[in-house]
C-alpha cells in the first residue's frame, strides 16, 4: 500500500498528444511472443519496440526520407521490404500517397495496413536540431505501474525464527519511468524498479528502487552519428557474439529469420540484465561508419568460496532474473563486476556491407560453472573476447546475409542465410548456423534453437505462398542436433521442427488461421539418474484462431489450441479462450478474456498471449485443467488530471484470476498459494506532456 | 470436488452441420443451441442409431420452431440397454443479432441404474454462432462450466463440455466443418464431416471423430419436406453401428 500511495504523489504536468491504442503487441508478433515465452518459460520485460511503435504513432516516420535503418528499426519490415521500397524510392521518387505502398514490390495490402497508424509521406526531410535546442519541445512520458498478486504466497508468510528464506518485502511490483523523447534526435530518461518480494526505501534497497536505470541518447550531425551514456544495448552483426535487443526465433513469419536493427539503442526497459552501463558512440565517414562502446557494472552471481584451493572466491552462476527478495538472493546482487568493450566497423557497399565486430569481457571474478557432464564445454575464467565477421548483401530479389564468429580459444560460430522474393506471390528462406559445442558469448542472441548460440548444427527453411487473394499458407522445418550434452539431455541430440499454417482474411476485419506445429527431439528419461537414458519426445500443436472486427466498438476473438505430448508420459493439453474488446464511449476501452484449459501437467502446457497495460507482455503457460478471466480497463484521464496541464493521460486497470478446481495448492516453494484461485490485479498510470 | 459423470457417447452423424447458416438443421443445436436461430419455421426430427448391433441403443428427437423473434429448440435423447440407462431433456432459446447469434439452454439429465435406482442433474448450456462472412461460420458451447451436480448423489456432478466449430460452405451444395469438443477429464476429440447435396435431392455425409478415431458415413434422401439418412458409424475395435435420422420441415427450406 506504501508503494501505491507513493506512486500516487507522483504527479506532473505538461502537454502534447493523442489517445491510440498504446502499447500493444502487432499481430504477427503475438505469435512470436508466445514462441519466446515457450523457450525462456517466462515474459520478457523488453518492450523497447512498442515503446518505439507508440512514438510513431505520435510522430509517423516519413517513408520518403527514412533511411534503411530506421525502417528495419520498425520491426515490422523484412529485409526484402525494406530494400525494396528504398529501391522504389531511388526508382520512381518519392511516395505520393501511404497507399502506393501496394505498389512497391513485396508489400501487400496487409502489411500496408499494419503499419499505416506508424508511417507518413511527406516531401520534406526533417532537419536535425542543434542538441541544446533538442532539450526544449520533445515529449516527456511518465509512466508508473502497481501490480500485485492479492493472495498471500508462502514467501510473504511470517518466518519461523532463524529462517532466512523468506520475502523481505512485499508483494507489490512497481514500475517508474520517466522519458524525455525530442524527435528521436534526443532521448533521456530514468527507471526504478522494484519486483514483488523486494523491499523499498529499507533493507537492502535503502536508495529506494532495487533497480535504477539512466540513459541518454543524442542522435549526432556530422561524423558523429549518435552518442549514448548510461544504459544502453548493443546488437552486432546476426547475434552470435552480441545482441541485446528483443529479438526472436521460428515462428509462422517465416522471412523473419534475420537480425536486424540498430547496433546501440538506449536502454529504456525495467529488466535488469541485458544491456550495458557506460558509453557507446558511432561515428560515421563517407561509407564507413564505426562504433565503440565501454561499459562497467556489478553483475549478480552465486559467488562460492572454494576452500579446496586456498579460499579463493569465484561465480558458480549469473543471476539474470534481479530479484533481490531473500537473504540469499540479497547476498548475490553485485557480487561481481563486469568490463566490457568493444566495436564495430561497418563499410557499406552498394547493396549491401560488410562489417567486423569484437567485444572483450573481463570479471572482477572469475566464473566457473557447476561441475557436470553438460558444462564440460562451458566458459570458465575472468576473460573471454570474441570476433566476428558479418555481411549482408541484395542482388536482384534475394539478400544474403551472414556472420562468422570465434572466441579467444578459436572455437567457431557461424550463421548464413538467405531470403528470396521468387515470385510476387512466393516468400522463401533459408537459414544454416553452426556452432561449435565449446563457443563461448554473453548477451549473445542469434537464429538458434537453444537460449544461448552455442553447441548446436542445423538448417532452417521456410516458405511463404499467397496462392489466391486473401489466402496465405506458411511452413517452415527446421532440422538440428546438439553435439553436446545440454541441461537435462544427457546425450548429443538431434531434433526436427515443421510447422505449417494457413490464414484466411476474406475482409480486412477478419483473420483466420490454423497452424499445426509438429516437434521431435531427445530428451531425458525422468529417471533421476546421473546420467539418464534419453528418448524421443515428440510435440505436436493444432490452433484455430478466429478473430473479427465487428464494429468500430466492438471486436471478438476465439482460440482452441490442442496439444499433444509423446514423451515424458502421454499427455495431451487443450484451451480455449474467448477474447472480447470494446470501446463502449469515447475514451474507454475495455477488453476480456475468458479462458478454460485442460492439460495433462507441466510439460503439456500451452502459452497464450494476453491484453496487458501498456507496455507490458503477459503470455502465461497453463497447465492443468482450470479457468483464467481477465477485464482489462483503460481510460481517457486527461479532463480529470486537466489541472496539471497533461494533454495525454491513460489510466489502465486490469484484474485477473486463474481458477484451478482441483488444486488445493498452486505454484510451489515460497511462490505456492494455498487455495484454488490464483488473482492479480495491475494499475497503471501514463502521462505525456 | 467429487467424481465427475461422463456422457454415453454421443452420436455423431446428427448436429455436425451446427456450424453452417444454410445448412443448419434442427439437430444442429445439440452441438450449438446458438445454430438453432438459423433455422426458419417448424422442423423437426429423429434420430435412432443401434450401437454397435449390441443391445444398446440411442434416440434423439428434436424440435424447433420460432415465438417472436427467437427460435426455441426442444431436445431429448434417450440412451443405454437393460440395466443402464441415460436420458437428457433440454429447452433452447436461440436468437440472432446479425453476425452473432446466442443461445442458451437448459438440460435435465436423469440416470437409471438397475438395483441403484436413479439419480437426476440440471445443466445448461450457452453458445454462440459466428457469421465471419457469408460462408464462413464459427462458434462455441460452453456445457456445464460450474455445478450440474447430481441430486441425491450431490458428490457426483455432469462433466463440463466445451466445443468449438468452424463451418465453409463452399457452394450451396457443400458443407465442411470441423468441431473440436472437450469433455472434463477426457482427451478432446475433433470431429470432421463434409456434406454433399447433389440436386437438392440427394445427401452425402461423411466425417470421422478422431478420439477412436471413429469415422462415419451417411446418405440420404430429400423429398417434397422430408429427409431421410442411412447411416453408419465404424469402431476399430468394437464394429459398425447403424442408424436412421429423419428430419420433417414445416415450411420448405430454400
Amino acid at each position: 500500500m506504501k508503494e501505491l500511495l507513493f506512486l500516487l504523489a507522483f504527479l506532473i504536468c505538461v502537454a502534447r498528444a493523442s489517445c491510440q491504442d498504446e502499447g500493444e503487441a502487432a499481430g504477427g508478433m503475438v505469435q512470436q511472443l508466445e514462441n519466446l515465452a515457450e523457450q525462456q518459460e517466462g515474459e520478457t520485460d523488453d518492450d523497447s519496440q512498442q515503446q518505439q511503435w507508440n512514438y510513431y504513432r505520435h510522430h509517423p516516420l516519413n517513408l520518403n526520407t527514412a533511411g534503411e535503418d530506421e525502417l528495419r528499426a520498425m520491426g515490422l519490415l523484412t529485409e526484402l521490404q525494406v530494400i525494396n521500397l528504398v529501391r522504389y524510392r531511388q526508382l520512381l521518387g518519392n511516395l505520393v500517397s501511404v497507399y502506393e505502398l501496394q505498389a512497391v514490390p513485396g508489400w501487400n495490402i496487409e502489411l500496408v495496413r499494419r503499419i499505416l497508424p506508424l508511417v507518413t509521406v511527406m516531401s520534406n526531410r526533417e532537419s536535425l536540431s542543434g542538441v541544446l535546442r533538442r532539450f526544449r519541445g520533445g515529449d516527456h512520458t511518465l509512466l508508473l505501474r502497481y501490480a500485485r498478486v492479492l493472495q498471500r504466497s508462502s514467501g510473504y508468510q511470517e518466518p519461523d525464527s532463524g529462517q532466512t528464506n523468506y520475502y523481505k518485502g512485499s508483494p507489490a511490483r512497481v514500475l517508474m519511468r520517466y522519458k524525455y523523447n525530442y524527435k528521436n534526435q534526443l532521448q533521456y530518461g530514468v527507471i526504478g524498479d522494484k519486483d514483488a518480494g523486494e523491499q523499498l526505501f529499507k533493507g537492502a534497497q535503502q536508495q529506494g528502487f532495487d533497480f535504477y536505470s539512466l540513459h541518454l541518447f543524442v542522435r549526432g550531425r556530422g561524423h558523429v552519428q549518435s552518442l549514448a551514456l548510461g544504459d544502453y544495448t548493443v546488437s552486432l552483426g546476426q547475434g552470435l557474439i552480441q545482441w541485446q535487443s528483443l529479438a526472436f526465433g521460428k515462428s509462422a513469419l517465416v522471412t523473419a529469420i534475420k537480425r536486424q536493427g540498430p547496433v546501440v539503442r538506449p536502454y529504456t526497459s525495467a529488466g535488469e540484465f541485458n544491456f550495458h552501463r557506460g558509453a557507446a558512440v558511432t561515428v560515421k565517414y563517407n561509407r564507413i561508419s564505426g562504433t565503440f562502446f565501454a561499459s562497467a557494472r556489478q553483475l549478480g552471481g552465486n559467488a562460492v568460496v572454494d576452500t579446496l584451493s586456498g579460499g579463493k572466491t569465484y561465480i558458480s552462476s549469473l543471476q539474470a532474473s534481479g530479484y533481490h527478495r531473500t537473504a540469499s538472493e540479497i547476498a548475490d546482487r553485485n557480487s561481481v563486476r563486469l568490463f566490457a568493450a568493444g566495436g564495430n566497423l561497418q563499410l557499406k557497399i552498394a547493396n549491401g556491407h560488410v562489417g567486423v565486430n569484437s567485444i572483450h569481457y573481463t570479471f572482477s571474478l572469475p566464473l566457473s560453472r557447476q561441475q557436470a557432464l553438460y558444462n564440460l564445454f562451458a566458459f570458465s575464467g575472468k576473460r573471454l573476447s570474441n570476433y566476428s565477421f558479418d555481411w549482408a548483401y541484395t542482388l536482384r530479389n534475394a539478400h544474403v546475409f551472414g556472420e562468422v564468429a570465434v572466441d579467444d580459444q578459436l572455437h567457431a560460430a557461424s550463421v548464413a542465410g538467405v531470403i528470396v522474393s521468387m515470385d510476387a506471390k512466393v516468400d522463401a528462406s533459408v537459414l544454416y548456423r553452426n556452432l561449435s559445442r565449446s563457443f563461448h558469448s554473453l548477451f549473445a542472441n542469434a537464429f538458434t534453437e537453444s537460449a544461448s548460440p552455442a553447441n548446436e548444427r542445423g538448417v532452417f527453411a521456410g516458405i511463404s505462398v499467397r496462392p489466391k487473394p486473401h489466402w496465405q499458407i506458411d511452413a517452415y522445418m527446421d532440422i538440428y542436433r546438439f553435439p553436446w550434452l545440454r541441461y537435462q539431455v544427457d546425450a548429443p541430440a538431434a531434433g526436427v521442427d515443421y510447422l505449417l499454417q494457413a490464414t484466411f482474411t476474406p475482409d480486412r476485419n477478419t483473420v483466420l488461421y490454423s497452424s499445426f506445429r509438429f516437434g521431435s527431439r531427445l530428451g531425458d528419461v525422468p529417471d533421476q539418474q546421473l546420467l539418464s537414458e534419453v528418448e524421443v519426445q515428440t510435440r505436436r500443436r493444432w490452433r484455430i484462431h478466429v478473430s473479427q472486427v465487428m464494429s468500430r466498438r466492438f471486436t471478438l476473438t476465439c482460440r482452441t489450441e490442442m496439444l499433444w505430448l509423446t514423451a515424458p508420459g502421454r499427455q495431451r493439453g487443450w484451451l480455449f479462450l474467448v477474447d472480447a474488446a470494446c470501446k463502449p464511449v469515447r475514451y474507454l476501452a475495455v477488453s476480456g478474456r475468458l479462458q478454460y484449459f485442460e492439460t495433462g501437467g507441466f510439460e503439456s502446457r500451452i502459452y497464450a498471449y494476453e491484453n496487458d497495460v501498456a507496455y507490458s507482455y503477459s503470455v502465461p503457460g497453463f497447465y492443468d485443467k482450470g479457468w483464467r478471466t481477465y477485464i482489462n480497463i483503460r481510460k481517457d484521464v486527461r479532463n480529470f488530471l486537466k489541472i496539471m496541464l497533461a494533454e495525454r493521460a491513460q489510466l489502465w486497470v486490469r484484474f485477473a484470476t486463474t481458477f484451478y478446481p482441483s488444486k488445493k495448492l498452486i505454484g510451489s516453494g515460497l511462490d505456492g498459494i494455498e487455495g484454488s484461485s490464483k488473482s492479480d490485479v495491475r494499475l497503471q498510470l501514463l502521462i505525456g506532456f | 470436488m467429487g467424481q465427475t459423470i461422463h456422457y454415453a457417447p454421443a452420436p455423431l452423424y446428427p448436429g455436425v452441420t451446427a456450424y453452417g447458416k444454410t445448412s443448419a438443421d434442427v439437430f444442429s443445436a445439440t452441438n450449438n443451441i446458438a445454430a438453432a436461430a438459423s433455422l426458419h419455421g417448424i422442423t423437426a426430427g429423429v434420430y435412432s442409431e443401434r450401437k454397435f448391433l449390441l443391445e444398446w441403443n440411442e434416440y434423439l428427437l428434436a424440435i424447433a420452431f420460432p415465438v417472436a423473434s427467437t427460435q426455441v429448440s426442444i431436445t431429448s435423447t434417450y440412451s443405454g440397454i437393460t440395466g443402464y440407462t441415460e436420458g437428457m431433456a433440454a429447452v433452447g432459446l436461440a436468437k440472432g443479432l446479425g453476425k452473432i447469434d446466442i443461445g442458451i439452454q437448459f438440460i435435465y439429465h436423469i440416470v437409471n441404474v438397475a438395483g441403484y435406482g436413479s439419480d437426476n442433474a440440471i445443466g445448461y448450456s450457452a453458445g454462440l454462432s459466428w457469421h465471419l462472412s457469408d460462408q464462413l461460420c464459427s462458434g462455441f458451447t460452453i456445457t456445464n462450466p460450474v455445478g450440474g451436480k447430481f441430486l441425491k448423489h450431490n458428490d457426483e456432478k455432469l462433466a463440463s463440455v466445451y466445443r468449438f466449430g468452424l463451418g465453409y460452405e463452399a457452394s450451396p451444395t457443400v458443407f465442411a466443418g470441423i468441431e473440436v469438443v472437450q469433455e472434463e477429464g477426457s482427451p478432446f476429440t475433433l470431429v470432421a464431416s463434409v456434406e454433399y447435396n447433389w440436386a437438392k435431392k440427394f445427401f452425402l455425409r461423411a466425417g470421422v471423430e478422431t478420439a477412436i478415431p471413429s469415422p462415419y458415413l451417411g446418405a440420404g434422401v430429400s423429398w417434397k419436406r422430408i429427409r431421410l439418412d442411412v447411416v453408419s458409424t465404424y469402431h476399430p475395435q468394437l464394429g459398425v453401428t447403424p442408424g436412421l435420422l429423419i428430419v420433417f420441415l414445416a415450411k420448405k427450406q430454400e
